[in-house]
């Protein structure tokens, strides 16, 4: 599902009486099958920005596109979007409430159109994904659960509905490192298999590695936008990137020959290699 | 963990005075639904259930208060009322489950919150005549159009409230009763 | 946040601003007392031109103070309506089904609409002058004596402020709360009666496990420091009360004793 954003534009007024601009003339686009990650400061409007595609929030100003046509126009099927996008959002597992593990993550059927057979089935590969014994966890009580478990529970439950879209809000903060590399290796999977992935995430090192492409946004303008090979490469040499382009830069010091092509650690490893081995081939 | 210490009675005492503040803003902006399921009803129950009849008697009190001066709802003039009936409410429902023991968790629940909805609620339907309309015939008027035209909200409750006791058991976060 | 802990408090200046909290909440019951008191003509001039008063020293804007009556035109109706119509139904007018219109049930209509307008706006200029802070502060000072019945009075004070710390932590969660749901697809703002009823479970359940999580990690926290009971908690300094404070309260008790001797 191709989402295109135009002139995007969202304030309100806090509680303090304030006017908050929390994102300006916001102009960009997904295309289906993307693995875009979204990435700025702190209060930059990154969560307004997904809330907004999600349909959660209603633009001030500006529309959102999802394969042509406007989410917030009156005609638009509402069902039909909670259907399309999913959403997990930080510290996913507060949504739990159900009795059972299987209830819960069928939450998200309750209003589409699958028959009893087909949420089964659907309900079981969303928990298998998520690393689950099916027969074990389905009657256990979600709340009952560790921590870890909690969080995989309801993350089944946003891909048990299969959007063709799924948009993640900083999902590998708190995460131990195995947690990450499983969680982004789930992720990149969905994404061969034709989702189109958004993510928020201040993790470097997980976007360079698996983002194609980034959205940069401060202070709720979007600042650049692109392959994310080709922002990283842009940043490498006088702000913080990814570990492996921080190594390069200390180990050339000041040559910097190393860095011209260095944003993952494979990369690194294979200019080193080069460097003091004499190795050609990228492998 | 069978019993919960005083510290922790009175913090969950102020989280549901917090939250009979917070609940109605979060239904306020859920057309009709306010009315319907009596979100200030729900942590003052709880607290009278889970904490014992003292706090839950405070909550009673302190919640509409509160939420009065912070958002105004509800308006002073149902005040007395209000705190009259929910202080009823969390007074009873901790007297109740602490004379009650069936030995089945849902049972005691049933039969507490039955016993002091229906109390607090003759008791805020003679409060509310007394203030507003004095008389014997009134009296009567005011006392059983509250009761019918409140049904719908005290089934829910009846339905959602051991859901939640239930929900925290399961969480740990409140012991299990037997 | 700082819109709604201010409730419905207006900053400003005026002499009823700068009273004491305990002094207004104890005149506002002796005001209380008057308004309620007022049977005759006289009586009820003294309680209204004493509400009017209140209102020109608050220098609020009158719209403002009159809002909250404003919102209740149905409500005043009802009450009036049930009273004219049922109250003496030994001397009607006429009668018709179940309906006893009388004059002394008009009579009564008109006061108690009149009693429970004054009352409103006198508890309106309470909240509106004085930040709900100093409100419960007040009101702490004032239980203070029901320690002598055995009522845990400082325990009953930090509760309160606790609870108050935790309104603006829980709406926030709630909001959070209730995005995800929204966006898992729960219906809250359906028209069938049957949906909007079950969509308060995935509302509801979540919040009262996440506040009570907090509730757990709070009191986790303060019995590690030592915590047992608020007896030994730092009292704030209290300030001491004003000349003007003590005129006010003569004041109304001046005016309460008029009223009573009018009676008479």
């Amino acid at each position: 599902m191709q989402i295109t954003i135009d002139n995007l534009s969202y304030t309100y007024t806090d509680p303090s009486g304030q006017t908050v601009h929390a994102l300006q003339s916001v102009s960009c686009s997904i295309n289906p099958g993307d693995f875009t990650g979204i990435i700025g400061r702190t209060g930059c409007g990154k969560t307004t920005l997904i809330l907004l595609i999600a349909g959660l929030l209603t633009p001030t100003k500006g529309h959102i596109f999802l394969d042509g046509r406007d989410i917030n126009d009156k005609s638009y099927d509402r069902n039909l979007l909670r259907q399309s996008i999913g959403v997990v959002f930080q510290y996913p597992e507060v949504q739990l409430f159900e009795t059972t593990v299987e209830k819960d993550v069928a939450f998200g059927l309750t209003y589409s159109r699958l028959g009893s057979k087909e949420k089964e089935d659907r309900i079981e590969w969303a928990l298998e994904t998520m690393g689950f014994d099916f027969e074990k966890i389905r009657k256990q009580s979600p709340l009952a659960l560790s921590g870890g478990e909690k969080r995989r529970v309801a993350i089944a439950g946003v891909l048990a509905v299969k959007p063709k879209i799924l948009i993640f809000d900083e999902p590998i903060a708190g995460l131990d490192p195995y947690g990450r590399q499983n969680f982004m290796e789930l992720v990149s999977r969905l994404n061969d298999d034709g989702t189109t992935i958004i993510m928020i995430s201040h993790n470097m090192d997980a976007l360079a590695e698996y983002t194609k492409r980034l959205i940069v946004l401060d202070e709720g303008k979007v600042i650049q936008s692109g392959k994310t090979r080709d922002i990283f490469l842009g940043w490498g040499r006088d702000t913080r990137g990814t570990e492996p382009q921080q190594i390069a830069s200390l180990i050339s010091k000041g040559k910097n020959t190393l860095l011209d092509d260095v944003v993952t650690y494979d990369d690194l490893i294979f200019a080193l290699k080069k460097q003091l081995l004499g190795v050609e081939q990228h492998e | 963990m069978k019993k919960m210490s005083y510290v922790k009675l009175s913090i969950i005492t102020a989280v549901s005075i917090a939250l009979c503040v917070v609940l109605p803003m979060a239904f306020h902006s859920i057309p009709n639904a306010g009315s319907i399921i009596l979100p200030m009803h729900i942590p003052v129950l709880l607290c009278g259930l889970i904490c014992g009849p003292f706090f839950g008697l405070l909550a009673g009190l302190a919640g509409p208060l509160l939420s009065n001066l912070f958002t105004g709802m509800p308006p002073a003039a149902f005040l007395p009322q209000m705190m009259i009936e929910l202080a009823v409410y969390g007074l009873i429902c901790g007297l109740m489950m602490k004379m009650i023991r069936t030995k089945k968790v849902f049972v005691d629940l049933y039969i507490s919150l039955i016993v002091s909805i229906i109390i607090g609620r003759v008791v805020a339907g003679i409060a509310k005549a007394l203030i507003f309309a004095p008389g014997n015939f009134t009296m009567a008027v005011w006392t059983t159009s509250y009761f019918v035209t409140g049904w719908p909200g005290i089934v829910i409750q009846l339905v959602l409230i051991p859901a939640v006791v239930f929900a925290l058991m399961k969480a740990k976060l409140i012991p299990e009763r037997y | 946040m700082n819109k709604l802990l201010a409730g419905r408090y207006l900053v400003g200046n005026s002499l009823l601003h700068r009273l004491d909290g305990r002094v207004k909440i104890i005149c506002l019951l002796i005001l209380i007392a008057l308004v309620i008191g007022s049977r005759s003509v006289s009586s009820y001039a003294i309680s209204v031109s004493a509400v009017c008063m209140i209102v020109l020293l608050s220098k609020l804007p009158p719209a403002y103070v009159l809002g909250p009556v404003g919102r209740l035109w149905l409500f005043f109706i009802t009450i009036f309506l049930m009273n004219a119509l049922f109250f003496d139904t030994l001397n009607p007018l006429y009668s018709w089904w179940i309906f006893y219109p009388s004059v002394a049930g008009i009579k009564q209509g008109f006061s108690v609409v009149v009693h429970v307008v004054l009352v409103l706006i006198l508890s309106s200029v309470l909240t509106m002058t004085t930040s709900p802070t100093e409100v419960t502060t007040a009101l702490e000072s004032l239980i203070k004596p029901l320690k002598l019945i055995g009522v845990p009075t400082e325990d009953v004070a930090m509760i309160i402020s606790i609870a108050i710390q935790f309104i603006p932590t829980l709406l926030e969660e709630t909001e959070a709360i209730k995005m995800a749901q929204i966006a898992r697809g729960a219906r809250f703002e359906s028209k069938k009666l049957k949906e909007r009823a079950f969509s308060v479970f995935p509302l509801v359940i979540p919040i009262f496990l996440s506040a009570f999580k907090r509730a757990d990690e709070l009191s986790l926290a303060m019995e590690a420091r030592g915590y047992r009971n608020a007896k030994k908690r730092t009292k704030r300094k209290k300030e001491p009360l004003s000349s003007k404070d003590y005129i006010a309260l003569c004041i109304c008790v001046a005016l309460c004793l008029v009223q009573f001797l009018l009676l008479r």
